[in-house]
């Protein structure tokens, strides 16, 4: 059996007649990064805020560390470092004056864990300025320098890298990866940005409408990313015909009077090139294709894309 | 508790909202003081001093400042946790949110005493600069002890209402508003049971005020009564403490999908 981190089992959350995440299955491993992917309103933040207990489910029960979350949320959660949504602080106080009042609470009696955590995310330590004074990129690494702050086993980020600039997305990015791989750490982080997700996941779960669609890791979704053949030729109802008379090849789509799409990897393009022109057929254009994880994404999502 | 109680004084640092406070019990001895100037010179009272202008602020203070500006600072206390969205940081250290709630309200009693002596000072002030009679060590220690209990003691009988109308989503100010009617009431009740046991007139009793002298009550007030007050107001305190829970979230979140989904399907 797999070390899983955090496990969902049947994990449903309800307003009213309205279903925000519905029968959720999730399996985070140790160790590894999972991403959970999807639009905006897809039930990620809600799957989190259960994760964290923040929320209650109206059904289905959450494994962290082994152990049901209901009844051990004083033993699980100090292990938990999380960002939930837009990052929350207190404006009248400065990012170490913040930072100081959850270390506290934490019983984190040195100043260097404040000191490393804003290091981090480089933000200065005992600056001036005061939290309602912060750009909202300053905001998003005070957050991740709270979430990391206690050096938990344990990472749940929701959307960290919103309000990033370019560059500070990067870094964000290395250093997520970074305390995956030299720290083993285990993170589960959200996004409704693919590319994001899919530089640094190891592991990805797609949701939509509240429902996952797809849980797999990143090798075995690319795996499966669709590969075709487009061919453009003078006649193409024709040369589908050859392909599948002549060389015994299916998944033959004509697109339109000189386009067709070939889903049967067996096909030698050589030899059908080769065919088309003995047979007379022009041919302008022959290219073996790859779906891109966002076109599986709108696959499995039934045809909506994302960011 | 005790670093939940360090957060909370933390936290207060730089807040404009002490100002109410600051500036309401400023107002206090200088409005009693004044209400003396206008009143009709036939029910004046000629011999205004010291003693008097303690009094009046004591009463001063319990009906009308003191519920206003402990309600709306209390209650702030606690709504700010929503306001700037940092519940959710606390409850996953994780906070117990009763223990989180009753460290803001010993908090708030802290500031309370802190006012105490602030009106202390400013009504000393006050009395100086008008000229009154009759301050001396005695009067000051006995008076200013007056003046400290009737604080905490109103801010006792506050916490009901910071608890209830700061777990209220903006709803301290109507909380304060409200207090402050409540507190205006010690008025009306000049004889029976809730002379005494009506908790703004128990505050009052248990700090030592005279009652029958400046709140023209008919009859001795009786302590145990008042005793009886303040100690349902704390059951009270102790059973909405104990019922909290960090609920409103999730009510918003309804809220917001609702109208969320509403919009998707005209979309």
């Amino acid at each position: 059996m797999k070390d899983y981190v955090i496990k969902t089992h049947g994990l449903t959350k309800k307003y009213g007649e309205q279903s925000s995440v519905s029968d959720l299955s999730i399996h985070v491993r140790k160790g590894r990064i999972y991403g959970l992917l999807g639009r905006n309103g897809a039930g990620k933040t809600t799957t989190m805020r259960m994760l964290l207990g923040l929320t209650a489910p109206s059904s289905g029960d959450v494994k962290i560390f082994g152990k049901p979350l209901q009844g051990n949320e004083k033993s699980i959660l100090p292990r938990i470092g999380s960002l939930i949504e837009a990052p929350g602080f207190y404006p009248n106080l400065t990012g170490t004056e913040n930072l100081q009042i959850f270390a506290d609470l934490r019983g984190l009696k040195s100043q260097k864990f404040i000191k490393n955590a804003l290091e981090v995310v480089n933000l200065p330590y005992r600056d001036k300025k005061l939290f309602s004074q912060y750009s909202l990129g300053m905001k998003q690494r005070l957050a991740i320098a709270l979430a990391v702050m206690h050096n938990p086993e344990l990472l749940i980020l929701d959307e960290p890298i919103n309000g990033l600039d370019p560059i500070g997305i990067a870094e964000i990015r290395d250093f997520i990866r970074e305390l995956c791989n030299s720290t083993g750490k285990t993170i589960l982080i959200s996004s409704h940005i693919l590319s994001e997700i899919s530089l640094l996941a190891d592991d990805i779960g797609i949701i939509d409408h509240g429902v996952l669609l797809e849980e797999e890791s990143l090798e075995e979704l690319e795996a499966k990313n669709g590969k075709y053949f487009r061919f453009t030729v003078s006649n193409a109802v024709l040369a589908a015909d050859l392909l599948q008379n002549r060389l015994g090849i299916r998944n033959v789509q004509v697109d339109s009077a000189n386009e067709m799409t070939v889903r049967d990897l067996r096909l030698d393009t050589g030899e059908a090139v080769r065919l088309f022109v003995d047979a007379g057929l022009s041919v302008s254009d022959a290219h073996l294709y790859e779906d891109t994880l966002e076109d599986y994404f709108k696959q499995v999502t039934g045809g909506e894309g994302i960011a | 508790m005790w670093n939940i109680l360090k957060g909370e004084w933390r936290k207060l640092r730089r807040c404009q909202i002490l100002l109410v406070g600051i500036v309401a019990l400023a107002l206090c001895p200088v409005v009693q003081y004044g209400t003396q100037l206008i009143i009709n010179p036939e029910i004046r009272d000629t011999s205004f001093d010291f003693v008097s202008l303690f009094a009046n602020v004591i009463w001063g203070n319990t009906q009308i400042f003191l519920p206003l500006s402990l309600v709306m600072i209390g209650g702030w206390l606690i709504d700010r946790e929503n306001t700037n969205d940092t519940m959710k940081n606390l409850l996953t250290v994780p906070v117990s949110y009763p223990k989180l709630l009753g460290g803001k309200l010993i908090v708030t009693i802290f500031l309370s005493l802190i006012f105490g002596l602030y009106s202390v000072a400013v009504t000393v002030l006050t009395g100086t600069i008008a000229g009154l009679d009759g301050l001396s060590a005695a009067v000051l220690l006995r008076q200013g002890v007056q003046v400290v209990s009737a604080a905490f003691n109103t801010c006792l009988v506050c916490m009901p209402m910071i608890l209830l109308f700061g777990q209220m989503r903006g709803a301290y100010l109507g909380g304060s508003l409200l207090t402050f009617f409540l507190g205006y009431c010690i008025l009306f009740f000049k004889s029976g049971f809730l002379l005494s046991a009506y908790p703004f007139s128990a505050a009052l009793i248990l700090a030592g005020f005279d009652m029958q002298e400046y709140n023209g009550a008919t009859q001795d007030p009786s302590v145990l009564l008042a005793l009886a007050g303040v100690a349902a107001v704390l059951v009270l305190t102790m059973a909405i403490l104990l019922l909290s829970c960090p609920g409103k979230k999730a009510g918003n979140e309804q809220k917001k999908r609702i109208k969320k989904g509403r919009g998707r399907r005209h979309a």
